[in-house]
């Protein structure tokens, strides 16, 4: 399995580490978000398994290749905007997220849009780059972050007020039915690897999935949901992180580094964060600018030799993120993050399927005509 | 001049002869004589100041009275090893000016090379200085260059290809590459770079580099410029191009990654524990002259409480009496530094220590005693401007000053945030550079190859 599978998954996931995801697990903890995170394991990865699998038919093709040759056009138009819409809503949301978490925490003085504006010259950047280059970037971002993000997991463990009772209290828990918003939103977070639909074009010769691979996978899954959980609830108590938008944050604050140059752990788990969601941004609307210039261009739109579509789209990505982060308020946050989880991605999971098998089919049958 | 054309006894010179002397005509240091024994003659035509008269001397004016007939003496000719296949007119005219010499038996012309070169010693290493490994460089002269070469790699594998620009100085210069390591996609990218080189004059391998670069405006150097044999030996090695010009004492390596720029050769040199510390430490030093200016804007005037309390105190402390923000602390002292820096790079080396005292120890103690800056940030500039020169490469350490002032700005407009954002702008910038079409920063792995081919194909 190529090591930029993983990147896929783990960016997803790690960005969403301090979101909104461990709040959503922990307004569910007396209901059934253990059953949830159980259930939600296999889930994932025999969806993982499957879109990995479907891809290898189509070496070196994005969504929009694939959908455009093999499905009449009436079907690919309207999945590839609806895709779009998605992708870029998901990166909306975390960048909504990340920029009340850098005002609140971070800068408070700071008005909110030039917080805002510190993302647009490096995203844009960032998104007009080449699968390749992405895939290059994720990769060193991990090796500067991940030993910081370990440092955090253990410091975390291994904190003298991490209360295994409270774990074991959440464990009990277990005969609860499963709770559907924590599961849809474990799910969200695991789903990285939806992004295939446009880093595909890297992959021209994609491997089947190894069962050395899947079980690492499963391995490093397992163990960052269940951290997602469970070290905000040892740490926090039980029941008292009820009233805290970002159960992760609080706790991470409350660990010290009693010899360090900088005191609290506070600052490495928001910058290493915020590296993860920088990059996880990058990815989500990369996707999201590719699938859209898939599915519309205008020809018509140019200036001199250069056609304008991208750029138009790029403004218009910006001009609705500063219109809705000076609108939004965390409560509607929190409603169409929900919202998000709970409806649109199980329809992108199954749309996402259900193209793949009918493209497939459509190849097939294209090549039994030219066999013909 | 010494035409003795008009000698009488003499045959006519050849017409060839008369068309050349027109060209080169109002020049002091063109010889063209008459060799005459009991009969027989032959024409000599050179150009006094490029040609080596001994060995003239000794291989053909003597030879010549020596010899019983012109026969023997044309095919005596014919059989030197310095012959040159006779090219066409105006190259023939550019071979005379570096040290070619016409003869003229009878109705045979002959083109011989009696280079005199002045400017053929190896040179010290000064750029790149190692305590172990070769402390000899390259030379001026092309030949004496490619010849350290070849000495160092004996490998029939290794091709040399000349070309000369069609500029006004019709500089010559050489590809050498390992035919079985080389990749032909970038050899050929290279070429092609050459082919539409213009008529423009290089005065050095820089030039050159600058030239061969695609983009005007590029951040980082694409290609490396050393001087150092042993480095080109590895990197021949490894399958890059080595670009030389004549009379340059540095030669171009490319294609090259970030990573070239970061190693010395030292790191070959050296038992692991020694060496994975060194580039540990240099690593280190990169991330210090990039960032450290940054952080001390964040901690000082956006956020104190990074850092613990007592640390922040002694910060705020050291800033009491400074009338300004803390940006303009930073960037009134680095501009010092690099002042200092530029200074110390261009005097004669007597004076420069004079500087380096004058503006490092004097300067350095008056601005903290009049407030101007804090003594923390003195110890911040001091410690960057000294990892600055812990970068092997010369470039590289140039282009780590200019992005060090980028991710400054980025800082003070936008704080901590700006600081992480822009730190991985820059990474974004290194990604998303290609150097002739090999990714410019990328983790090597062990199936680093397998991952580039699956790409291109």
């Amino acid at each position: 399995m190529s090591r930029f599978l993983f990147y896929l998954i783990l960016v997803n996931m790690l960005a969403n580490i301090i979101a909104l995801t461990p709040r959503v697990l922990v307004a569910g903890n007396d209901n059934g978000t253990i059953l949830s995170l159980i259930l939600v394991l296999p889930v994932i990865i025999i969806v993982s398994y499957i879109i990995i699998s479907l891809f290898r038919h189509f070496p070196g093709q994005g969504l929009p290749e694939i959908l455009k040759t093999y499905t009449p056009k009436w079907i690919a138009t309207p999945v590839l905007l609806f895709f779009s819409v998605c992708w870029y809503f998901a990166g909306l949301i975390s960048l909504i997220i990340y920029t009340s978490i850098i005002i609140r925490f971070v800068t408070p003085d700071m008005h909110i849009s030039i917080i805002l504006l510190t993302f647009v010259l490096v995203i844009t950047y960032g998104i007009l780059m080449t699968p390749r280059g992405i895939f290059y970037l994720t990769e060193i971002i991990f090796l500067i972050i991940v030993p910081f993000i370990a440092f955090i997991l253990i410091k975390g463990y291994s904190n003298f007020y991490f209360q295994w009772d409270y774990v074991r209290v959440a464990i009990m828990h277990i005969n609860h039915l499963p709770d559907y918003a924590a599961f849809s939103s474990s799910l969200y977070i695991s789903i990285g690897i939806a992004n295939l639909v446009i880093f595909n074009r890297f992959f021209t010769k994609l491997k089947k999935p190894t069962w050395k691979g899947m079980a690492l996978l499963t391995a490093i899954c397992t163990f960052l949901l269940l951290s997602t959980y469970f070290i905000p609830v040892g740490l926090g108590g039980f029941d008292s992180l009820d009233n805290v938008l970002y159960p992760w944050i609080m706790t991470s604050d409350s660990m010290r580094m009693k010899y360090g140059v900088i005191e609290r752990i506070l600052f490495f788990f928001i910058g290493a964060f915020l590296v993860l969601a920088v990059v996880s941004i990058t990815m989500l609307w990369h996707v999201s600018l590719q699938l859209l210039s898939g599915a519309v261009q205008f020809k018509r739109f140019k200036w001199k030799r250069y056609n304008l579509t991208t750029p138009f789209f790029i403004v218009c990505f910006w001009a609705i993120a500063m219109y809705e982060i000076a609108t939004i308020s965390l409560d509607g946050l929190y409603r169409s993050f929900r919202i998000f989880d709970e409806y649109f991605l199980p329809v992108i999971v199954f749309l996402l399927i259900g193209c793949l098998l009918l493209a497939k089919k459509g190849a097939a049958s294209k090549w039994r005509e030219s066999e013909k | 001049m010494t035409e003795k054309q008009g000698t009488p006894g003499l045959p006519e010179a050849p017409a060839l002869f008369n068309e050349l002397l027109k060209q080169l005509k109002p020049s002091e240091d063109i010889i063209h004589t008459p060799l005459q024994i009991k009969g027989h003659c032959a024409f000599l035509l050179y150009v006094k100041t490029v040609v080596d008269g001994n060995t003239l001397q000794q291989t053909v004016i003597r030879p010549f009275f020596e010899m019983a007939s012109k026969e023997s003496f044309s095919s005596y000719i014919q059989s030197l090893p310095n012959q040159i296949d006779m090219p066409s007119t105006s190259q023939l005219l550019n071979l005379l000016t570096v040290g070619a010499v016409l003869i003229a038996i009878g109705d045979k012309i002959f083109l011989l090379d009696f280079r005199l070169n002045k400017n053929n010693e190896v040179q010290e290493t000064l750029m790149e200085p190692t305590i172990h490994g070769p402390q000899k460089g390259l030379s001026e002269d092309i030949e004496t260059l490619v010849n350290l070469i070849r000495q160092r790699y004996a490998n029939p594998s290794l091709k040399v290809e000349s070309l000369i620009v069609k500029n006004s100085a019709n500089q010559l210069i050489t590809l050498l590459y390992d035919d079985d390591q080389v990749d032909p996609v970038i050899l050929k990218e290279i070429k092609k770079r050459f082919k539409n080189i213009g008529t423009r004059l290089f005065q050095s391998a820089g030039d050159l580099q600058h030239f061969l670069n695609k983009g005007k405006f590029s951040l980082f150097p694409s290609a490396l410029i050393t001087e150092r044999p042993d480095r080109i030996v590895y990197n021949l090695n490894d399958g890059k191009v080595i670009i030389a010009i004549d009379g340059s004492p540095d030669v171009i390596i490319a294609p090259v990654i970030f990573f070239d720029f970061m190693s010395s050769m030292e790191d070959n040199y050296h038992i692991f524990s020694v060496t994975t510390f060194t580039i540990l430490l240099r690593y280190m030093g990169l991330f210090v002259c990039l960032l450290l200016p940054s952080i001390y804007v964040v901690v000082t005037s956006y956020n104190p409480d990074i850092m613990r309390l007592e640390l922040a105190l002694t910060v705020a402390g050291g800033r009491i009496g400074v009338p300004y923000p803390s940006f303009i602390e930073v960037f009134f002292m680095l501009f010092f530094v690099e002042l200092l820096t530029e200074a110390s790079m261009r005097l004669p080396k007597a004076v420069s220590s004079t500087a380096t005292t004058v503006g490092g120890l004097i300067l350095g103690t008056a601005a903290t005693e009049a407030a101007l800056t804090s003594n923390i940030m003195i110890i911040v500039i001091s410690a960057v401007a000294i990892s600055t020169f812990i970068i092997p490469i010369n470039e590289m350490s140039f282009a780590i000053r200019v992005l060090r002032l980028l991710l400054l700005v980025y800082t003070i407009l936008f704080g901590a945030v700006g600081l992480v954002v822009g730190f991985i702008g820059l990474i974004m910038l290194l990604v998303n550079k290609e150097s002739y079409g090999r990714p410019y920063l990328s983790i090597p792995w062990m199936n680093k190859n397998d991952e580039l081919r699956m790409d291109k194909k």
